[in-house]
């Protein structure tokens, strides 16, 4: 989850206040294009935090990480 | 008695059992905690010690020593068994046994033989300190703490306390696994039954919170299947407090519909089964999911809104820019034409009148002129019909002439004396002549 540096609730935040904005045509027409842009960023960001990766498994022996499965069949 | 009898110590010892016996003829019911029962199936007897507790504290007030025959064992098995909530005999619990008093003269062993067993007291006793427990934690404020613990709304990472690699562990994984989310699970091994599920558990929960925060979104303490009995160890006073005081969410899937465990009760949520826990997990983020999804549409469809409406508002300036010039150029052609044609008739009319008065100036100039010349031809015609009468040459031609001394005419026989040569020209020639008389002018 700390591999990228924005989290994923604020990147959601971020989406909510572009489709506020967008809704309340608060915006200029110059800037639409940059914020649908990254909306469309942040949402492939979220998607693939949430979807990238195979279930891990890990176990903790005597306060360790260890003997980490990935995918388990 | 003697006071000089010495007793032997079978003696003394056998005296003491029949006095025993007189104070006690019957069994009787004795209450107390279980201490020092070792876990040792298959012999015979089992040997204990029921302990007295003082109320308030951990301090032990009397102690005595327990037996419980082999003969016996079937019938306390079965009222275990039969009791509305089973459970097994262990340490710390609180019974209620029938006992015979007892006194083994040869090891002077005082002990309570166990005859009977009131497992509603036990129970009794267990509902009792479970309820204390609950009321405490009530008191200080640790039932609700966990379920203020703030809870991701994609909560992939999770902290698992289970037996692994049992039912309940499998069953919680391979939820997890078919939802095709990126969950990234930590697992401690723990016992789930028996007296170290305590200090399993506990050490687990502080494993994980130690762990930074963004590691974790949750912690799934779960065990499956198992009879109530087994559920007790999770009635637990030090669990509920490292739940209480964890700052992760526990999700607890521990007890069964009916009866739910004090874990249960202070975890943040309260699972029916394993399954059912790792099904919360998965519906959470598939709501994000679907939220992502949402926005999405969202964001696509209200910025072309947005695009499409500035161009009908342009779109709309442009055509009500168009039409207002063209009326603004159409109503000012209109007057330009007009102003185009009366500059022009102003124009002819100027011209017209400048042209008739142009015309009459040149007309009344043109007959002054005639005049002038009229009277200047007239003039001139005076003059030559004059001249020509002056003309010394038509004078000349009446048979006139001129007479020049040198050069100058001579006017005057004063100007002539004889002999003097003069020219005389006539009309056609002229003489020399000299002078031969002078008349006199009279």
């Amino acid at each position: 989850m700390s591999k990228k540096i924005i989290k994923y609730s604020e990147a959601v935040e971020e989406l909510e206040s572009i489709l506020s904005e967008l809704e309340s045509e608060r915006v200029d027409v110059d800037d639409v294009a940059v914020k649908v842009k990254t909306a469309i960023e942040l949402i492939k960001l979220c998607r693939e935090r949430i979807e990238k990766t195979e279930l891990e498994v890990i176990k903790i022996v005597k306060g360790f990480e260890k003997d980490s499965k990935k995918t388990e069949k | 008695m003697d006071i000089e009898k010495v007793f032997t110590v079978l003696e003394l010892n056998t005296v003491v059992r029949e006095l025993i016996q007189i104070a006690f003829p019957q069994s009787i019911w004795v209450c107390g905690e279980i201490q020092g029962l070792r876990p040792d199936r298959g012999k015979r007897h089992t040997y204990f010690e029921l302990v007295q507790k003082e109320a308030e504290g951990d301090s032990i007030v009397a102690k005595a020593k327990v037996a419980l025959f082999a003969g016996r064992k079937p019938l306390i098995e079965k009222r275990l068994k039969e009791a509305e909530k089973g459970f097994e005999l262990k340490n710390d619990i609180e019974v209620k046994f029938l006992c015979e008093v007892s006194l083994h003269p040869p090891t002077g062993q005082y002990s309570l033989v166990v005859i009977d067993i009131d497992t509603v007291y036990t129970l009794g006793k267990v509902a009792q300190n479970r309820l204390k427990v609950i009321e405490d934690l009530k008191t200080r404020g640790l039932l609700e703490k966990n379920k203020q613990q703030y809870f991701s709304t994609v909560p992939l990472n999770i902290g698992l306390i289970t037996a692994y690699d049992c039912a309940a562990y499998h069953d919680f994984i391979n939820e997890l696994k078919s939802s095709k989310y990126s969950f990234k699970v930590l697992v401690q091994n723990c016992h789930m039954q028996g007296k170290l599920v305590e200090a399993d558990v506990v050490k687990a929960l502080s494993f994980f919170n130690n762990l930074p925060l963004k590691k974790l979104d949750a912690i799934v303490i779960t065990r499956g299947g198992g009879s109530t009995a087994d559920l007790a160890y999770f009635d637990n006073k030090k669990i509920a407090e490292s739940i209480a005081d964890s700052k992760f969410p526990i999700i607890s899937a521990i007890g069964h519909q009916i009866n739910t465990t004090i874990t249960d009760m202070v975890a943040h949520t309260f699972c029916i089964t394993p399954t059912k826990a790792a099904g919360f997990l998965v519906e959470r983020i598939r709501e994000a999911a679907e939220n992502l999804n949402y926005l999405e549409e969202e964001i696509i469809r209200k910025s072309e809104d947005f695009i499409s409406s500035t161009k009908n508002q342009l779109h709309g300036l442009a055509t009500k820019t168009e039409s207002l010039s063209s009326r603004y150029f159409r109503v000012h052609q209109e007057e330009l034409l007009d102003k185009k044609h009366n500059i022009l008739s102003a124009l002819k009319i100027t011209l017209t009148k400048k042209r008739e008065l142009l015309k009459r100036s040149f007309d009344s100039v043109s007959s002054s002129l005639d005049k002038i010349f009229r009277n200047s031809r007239d003039q001139l015609k005076y003059l030559d019909d004059k001249i020509k009468i002056l003309d010394p040459g038509s004078i000349l031609k009446r048979g006139y002439s001129i007479t020049l001394k040198g050069k100058r005419a001579v006017k005057s026989i004063d100007d002539l004396k004889e002999s003097d040569l003069i020219k005389t020209i006539l009309y056609q020639g002229s003489v020399v002549s000299e002078v031969k008389r002078i008349k006199d002018k009279g």
